[in-house]
């Protein structure tokens, strides 16, 4: 698999508390790869890591095809946009005037900002200082910055923190069309399950700075329990001929099985004179693998 | 350049220019004071002009050194861009960028007193105006000492985010320049600001008993330069390995 991020056995400890233990994280080019983990989990400081801002107490990271060092970092990051934890934006500049100290670091054309600025719809904030920006400007100008002469990976820390309803959907599309429309591989971390869900192709879940699970985001679906549940007109003796358990609500839970078991599975309760009266298919979703591999409840 | 020109472009609208423009004011003021004090056509007067301008820049100049320290620092804590910036280019060079633009303002803010300095000697018509040399020689021992000043707050203001501390020191500097005349030598040594007045060259003689001072020029002080620069070294090394250790 080719890989824009590579990590292997990455640790971070300050003093005695691991906060990132022996992590390896792989981020497939062109893929957009959900960062999930409880908060405190470690997606942070790993990001920091990735951009060289924390430097590891063991293991390697290689990022574009080069490993991270405190030599080899700020040549790196050239390709690389980030925005970890809060924007960093002047207050008393303007959103054209902060990206210009970005677009002169990275030695991009002018016409840069105004292509950066028009993807976030801030254009027209004019000479409008960055101090009377409200929080979700704020993050979409940090957004900006981070995409500022189209890099070839962007490493995005919870992104659509304090943004309205519509700016996070606008941004979650925005980052789901990235690997398509500009051929840049998106790592993006969040402690929101649905979010991660719903603009990623790869997910690894980190927990505790260990990575519990990563990989395609279809196969962490396939990991789901599946099975059938049932109502009748006598639960108990349902369940007691099909060797089941009665679940909660008045239900009747049975293995899932194939379509030619199912049909005389119901055929032999009908026999028996027992009538059917729901039977629906059930799996775990995404929050409940989650709190498997976690132990932690996913904020939804 | 091109950090030289960012870290222009960050202190934008932050009026730097002004606190220039009023700490220049403030001393020329004094100066004018003290010219005023010699007399039209005085004998002494560039002389008395050359030995003022130390003393009042002990105060007046490491304080505006310390202001625009820590204002050039405080404008990447204010913004948080510190992560931003570590991305995209080295400690030495950001820090060395900082360094060049507060010296560059405090060589404007030198030149602008050197031209106050001669409008005033020339406005009073004082006698035999200094050489070129020594109008050079001022220059230097000014920006020399507010190098060292600039450097200590500057690692001052990058160490603590709060710049309270980094202004308490520049004050507290400040006013140890005021007092540090007073004192011996080898003791004034050991005050950053007490450098302005030890790298002149223009000495006086209070002791002569006629009640008139004699001024004479010293040689360059070069033990002197030589401390104000390992000053200055030690203040920048601390403050690239300190910052360059942190972790954003």
């Amino acid at each position: 698999m080719d890989c824009c991020i590579q990590t292997r056995g990455l640790t971070k400890t300050y003093g005695k508390a691991a906060v990132v233990q022996s992590l390896d994280l792989a981020v497939p080019r062109g893929s957009v790869y959900g960062f999930l983990g409880p908060n405190g989990a470690g997606k942070t400081t790993t990001m920091k890591m990735l951009l060289g801002l924390v430097h590891p107490s063991a293991g390697t990271a290689t990022v574009l095809g080069r490993q991270v060092t405190p030599r080899s970092h700020v040549q790196i990051n050239a390709r690389v946009g980030s925005l970890i934890e809060s924007p960093s934006c002047y207050p008393h500049l303007t959103a054209r005037e902060n990206l210009e100290v970005v677009r002169s670091l990275r030695g991009l054309p002018a016409s840069s900002i105004d292509e950066a600025l028009a993807v976030v719809r801030l254009g027209h904030t004019g000479g409008k200082p960055v101090r009377a920006f409200s929080l979700g400007m704020r993050q979409r100008l940090g957004l900006a910055a981070a995409l500022l002469g189209d890099p070839e990976l962007l490493l995005l820390d919870e992104p659509t923190n304090g943004l309205d309803p519509a700016g996070i959907q606008e941004i979650r599309e925005l980052i789901r069309s990235l690997p398509t429309e500009r051929g840049c591989t998106v790592l993006v971390s969040s402690h929101l399950l649905s979010e991660v869900e719903q603009m990623s192709d790869y997910v690894g879940i980190i927990n505790h700075g260990r990575m519990a699970w990563q990989g395609p985001l279809g196969e962490l679906h396939a990991r789901a329990r599946r099975w059938l549940e049932l109502r009748t007109t006598d639960n108990e003796r349902a369940a007691r001929l099909l060797g089941a358990s009665c679940a909660d609500g008045g239900w009747v839970r049975v293995r899932m099985r194939d379509d030619e078991s199912v049909a005389r599975m119901t055929m032999g309760l009908a026999r028996e004179g027992i009538g059917i009266v729901r039977l629906e298919e059930r799996h775990e979703d995404l929050e409940d693998i989650f709190i498997a591999l976690t132990g932690t409840e996913a904020s939804l | 350049m091109r950090c030289l020109g960012l870290e222009f472009a960050k202190l934008r609208r932050k009026h730097v220019t002004l606190v220039v423009l009023a700490i220049v004011a403030a001393t020329l003021a004094w100066l004018y004071a003290d010219a005023h004090g010699e007399g039209a056509g005085s004998a002494v007067g560039w002389h008395s002009l050359f030995f003022a301008a130390p003393i009042m820049n002990s105060v007046f100049l490491s304080l505006l050194s310390s202001v625009v320290a820590s204002r050039v620092v405080d404008v990447d804590h204010e913004a948080d861009a510190w992560k931003q910036l570590l991305c995209l280019q080295g400690t030495g060079s950001l820090l060395l960028a900082k360094l060049a633009c507060a010296m560059l303002v405090i060589g404007l803010a030198v030149a602008l007193e050197l031209v106050g300095i001669f409008s005033i000697g020339s406005a009073w018509k004082f006698f035999d105006q200094p050489a070129l040399r020594s109008w050079g020689v001022l220059a230097l021992s000014q920006v020399a000492a507010s190098l060292c000043m600039v450097s200590i707050v500057g690692a001052v203001a990058l160490v603590w985010e709060s710049q309270f501390v980094a202004i308490t020191c520049g004050l507290a500097l400040s006013l140890a320049g005021l007092f540090s005349s007073f004192l011996p030598t080898a003791l004034q040594r050991l005050v950053p600001s007490g450098y302005y007045t030890l790298l002149t060259t223009m000495r006086v003689d209070w002791g002569s008993g006629s009640g008139v001072p004699l001024f004479s020029e010293a040689t360059l002080p070069v033990l002197d330069y030589a401390l104000a620069s390992a000053f200055s070294i030690a203040a920048c090394l601390f403050a690239y390995v300190t910052f360059s250790r942190r972790e954003i």
